[in-house]
């Protein structure tokens, strides 16, 4: 990292090629964002409104429920995206500690931030579905009391990568965390089969459907869009946790070259004895 | 006044749009802030370290 032409942790320090470019070129130099992404990005935009639109005023209200039901499109797939986040967290930490590559770390990382966005989502929607319907906000059912556990779990899990920031055994603890807390997500899962809850129990199954027409249209585009939501984000969330890697790694090195500096200034009298190292830092 | 006379009504739009709402509020939020702060880390690499470029 030190062969790097320039100290990238400087301010003012953008490539020259950037620099010389115009603005709007130089704004696709930056970010995060890319030919694909910006595709998924306005997929998930389109779907998002359509969802929005047939969830808001193309579907009926449900014959029991009047139009509470309408939550039902962004709680069920928010939390169907929550478990593939989280699913896709523990697949990575088990592949960090069997490949131990970058890739699967941040991968890791990356999906567990979303997770916990879209668990959010699931929650904050869940309590305003149960106010009307069952009277309250929150119960300590068994469904919601997993659901806050696996929040909580995965918050744990993103404190414990940012404690750990530098650590060379960051990743190593982090894939255990990882894989410990998403056990979890079947309990969650079979909540409503394995003890008796206020939640209600599954809905659409290859067994049984209980849902038709325009509203299982809803729900399914529900379902794409927050899945091409989960998408872009993962995108954009594994760039920027590859480009924090990396600046962090530049700074360690950065760190490194001073105290050298520093340790050849105080053992010899002249600058000119400091030597490459001294030269590299400036 | 309006949401309760409505909620009395059965038809939980208060409910529903604030759901809603909420969850694009979140969202968008997240999405600006993470591409914000990739932009703005990018800029202090060089683009030969941003491979999907």
């Amino acid at each position: 990292m030190t062969s790097a032409p320039a100290n990238p942790l400087a301010s003012g320090s953008e490539p020259d090629q950037t620099d010389a470019a115009p603005v709007t070129e130089r704004r696709a130099l930056e970010g995060t964002g890319s030919r694909g992404s910006r595709i998924v990005g306005t997929l998930a935009l389109i779907s998002l409104a359509a969802t929005a639109l047939y969830g808001l005023v193309l579907s009926p209200p449900d014959a029991n429920q009047g139009n509470a039901a309408r939550l039902l499109y962004i709680h069920v797939p928010t939390a169907t995206v929550a478990y593939l986040a989280f699913g896709v967290t523990a697949f990575g930490s088990a592949m960090y500690l069997w490949k131990r590559t970058e890739f699967w770390d941040l991968l890791a990382g990356a999906s567990a931030e979303v997770g916990v966005v879209f668990t959010g989502i699931c929650l904050l929607t869940g309590m305003l579905w149960g106010r009307p319907i069952w009277g309250v906000y929150w119960v300590w059912d068994a469904r919601l009391t997993t659901t806050l556990l696996l929040f909580v779990l995965f918050l744990g899990y993103l404190a414990l990568r940012r404690v750990l920031v530098g650590s060379p055994s960051r990743a190593k603890w982090s894939a255990v965390a990882g894989i410990v807390a998403a056990v979890d997500i079947p309990i969650v899962h079979y909540s409503t089969s394995w003890w008796n809850t206020l939640h209600q129990g599954t809905t659409i199954s290859p067994q049984k459907t209980q849902m038709g027409g325009l509203m299982l249209f809803t729900l399914g585009l529900g379902f794409l869009s927050f899945l091409l939501v989960y998408w872009w984000l993962m995108i954009h969330r594994f760039r920027l946790q590859y480009l924090e890697t990396r600046l962090d790694e530049v700074g360690l090195d950065t760190a490194i070259a001073e105290r050298r500096a520093e340790a050849g200034r105080a053992g010899t009298s002249g600058p000119t004895a400091a030597g490459p190292e001294l030269a590299e830092v400036r | 006044m309006l949401a309760d006379t409505l909620n009395q009504a059965g038809h939980y739009w208060t409910y529903v749009g604030v759901g809603y709402g909420a969850a694009f509020v979140v969202l968008s939020a997240y999405s600006v802030r993470t591409v914000r702060r990739g932009r703005k880390l990018s800029r202090r690499l060089p683009p030969d370290q941003r491979r999907w470029m």
